[in-house]
């Protein structure tokens, strides 16, 4: 009977291990489930606009002919192939709904950014389990200088990068007056889009997201 | 409709192969087998197939071809059996670029909704014969809890929400071993299964038929 019983207990344990690889070999299904998205299928778009406002009211835009990189808190203004595609196409698709680009120095009723972001957080977290040092492999950065003793902890810093592209428009009709002293003008936007999903790097790409854009924004038009 | 339909004509078909079963399977044996004296053991492993219903078919209405049942069962004399009850359930569904609304938001995405459950479960079972016959028809209900995770991707953005929740899971089924005392046989179970998790697209609960297919194993 005894050896009736360690028998028994074997073959559990076998079927433990079968269990643990199946759930295991099947559970890696999850993680390729985006490996086949197409570039076209990549991105994101999304808007969103002042509820409050109505677009009717508004004639005119401004567009410089350069886009802003935004990094954390620094502002830039570049041109590029991809950055002079996106304001063409911008302009294109707001005079197609009725608004009518004035040139640069013009008084306008609204005023149009294209924004590159480009922003990076750096964090520094401590690594209590500083013998797997490589565990959290290379994506993570580096890791700090702090000794790989286990009685101290060690940190390492990490950073993550966030690129995106931004279309603002803001109210420059109904603007309040100008600040005095310090005190700095805000200027209310009136409608948002950013691309997310995949950065955007040619062309084509461009031609697509900004069609998709003006497309999914029917509210924006200069005429009732 | 479909899985509704399947489910009847598997509980039919396991019911008549019962009945006739009966007929040819009393008494033919002087000494009671092992596995009507004692407390025996079954584990058996299957594939499904799973058709969402209900809340889940808001999120993913398309049949999962990805399921995996694991079965541990305490056979005990008297036709009845105590098990535990696992596997892996996963099922996917792309949808082609949409806009959704999402609070004032209108987001253009291509849509990768996935779903898995790993089910912990406690089961109950009666069967329709004893436990040494080739042929064995059951009912059976568990229940417990299920890992799930729900991940909705946008483009390559995951919308994630995942957690322990209550399940329950009401079965049909047979066993068949060829003759009579044989370990290896094969194992055929219709189960629906209800798992109280929603989450945005996913709403009420998730419940889900599923036939499986595969190989079972008795032994003392």
């Amino acid at each position: 009977m005894k050896m009736y019983q360690q028998r028994k207990a074997g073959k559990w344990k076998l079927g433990v291990v079968l269990l643990l690889l199946g759930i295991g070999g099947l559970t890696a299904c999850r993680e390729n489930a985006i490996n086949d998205l197409s570039p076209a299928d990549s991105p994101v778009y999304i808007t969103n606009y002042d509820r409050s406002v109505n677009f009717s009211q508004y004639k005119t835009f401004s567009l410089p002919d350069s886009v802003i990189i935004e990094s954390n808190d620094s502002y830039s203004m570049t041109q590029s192939d991809v950055s002079t595609r996106f304001v063409t196409n911008v302009a294109n698709a707001l005079t197609a709904k009725g608004f009518r680009r004035v040139s640069r120095g013009e008084n306008a009723d609204l005023g149009v950014a294209i924004i590159r972001v480009n922003n990076q957080y750096t964090g520094v977290a401590s690594n209590p389990y500083s013998y797997y040092s490589n565990y959290w492999g290379g994506g993570f950065g580096g890791f700090g200088g702090y000794g790989y003793s286990p009685y101290y902890p060690s940190y390492y810093t990490y950073q993550v990068t966030d690129q995106y592209w931004e279309i603002q428009i803001v109210d420059l009709k109904n603007r309040p007056a100008t600040g005095t002293g310090t005190t700095q003008t805000q200027l209310n936007v009136v409608y948002d889009a950013t691309i997310r999903g995949t950065d955007i790097t040619d062309q084509q790409a461009v031609d697509t997201a900004v069609m998709a854009i003006f497309n999914q924004s029917p509210y924006l038009k200069a005429t009732e | 409709m479909k899985p509704i339909i399947a489910f009847f004509a598997l509980m039919a078909l396991t019911t008549t192969a019962w009945a006739q079963y009966q007929n040819d399977n009393k008494g033919n044996y002087d000494f009671p087998s092992p596995y009507q004296e004692y407390v025996t053991f079954n584990i058996s492993a299957r594939y499904g197939v799973a058709f969402p219903m209900g809340g889940t078919q808001g999120y993913i209405d398309k049949v999962s071809p990805t399921n995996l049942v694991l079965d541990g069962e305490w056979l005990f004399p008297r036709q009845f059996s105590i098990g535990i009850k696992t596997g892996y359930q996963y099922n996917k569904q792309r949808l082609p670029r949409q806009v959704y609304q999402y609070d004032n938001q209108s987001i253009s995405a291509v849509q990768t909704r996935t779903l898995s459950v790993i089910p912990a479960m406690i089961s109950l079972s009666y069967y329709f014969a004893d436990n040494a016959a080739a042929l064995r028809p059951y009912v059976q209900f568990a229940g417990g809890g299920a890992f799930v995770n729900y991940t909705n991707y946008f483009g390559p953005l995951a919308d994630q929400s995942s957690g322990f929740k209550g399940a329950i899971a009401p079965a049909i089924g047979v066993k068949y071993y060829g003759k009579r005392e044989q370990g290896f046989g094969a194992e055929f179970q219709a189960q629906y299964q209800n798992v109280f998790f929603n989450y945005d697209l996913l709403k009420n609960s998730s419940p889900s038929l599923m036939l499986s297919a595969g190989i079972s194993y008795r032994f003392y």
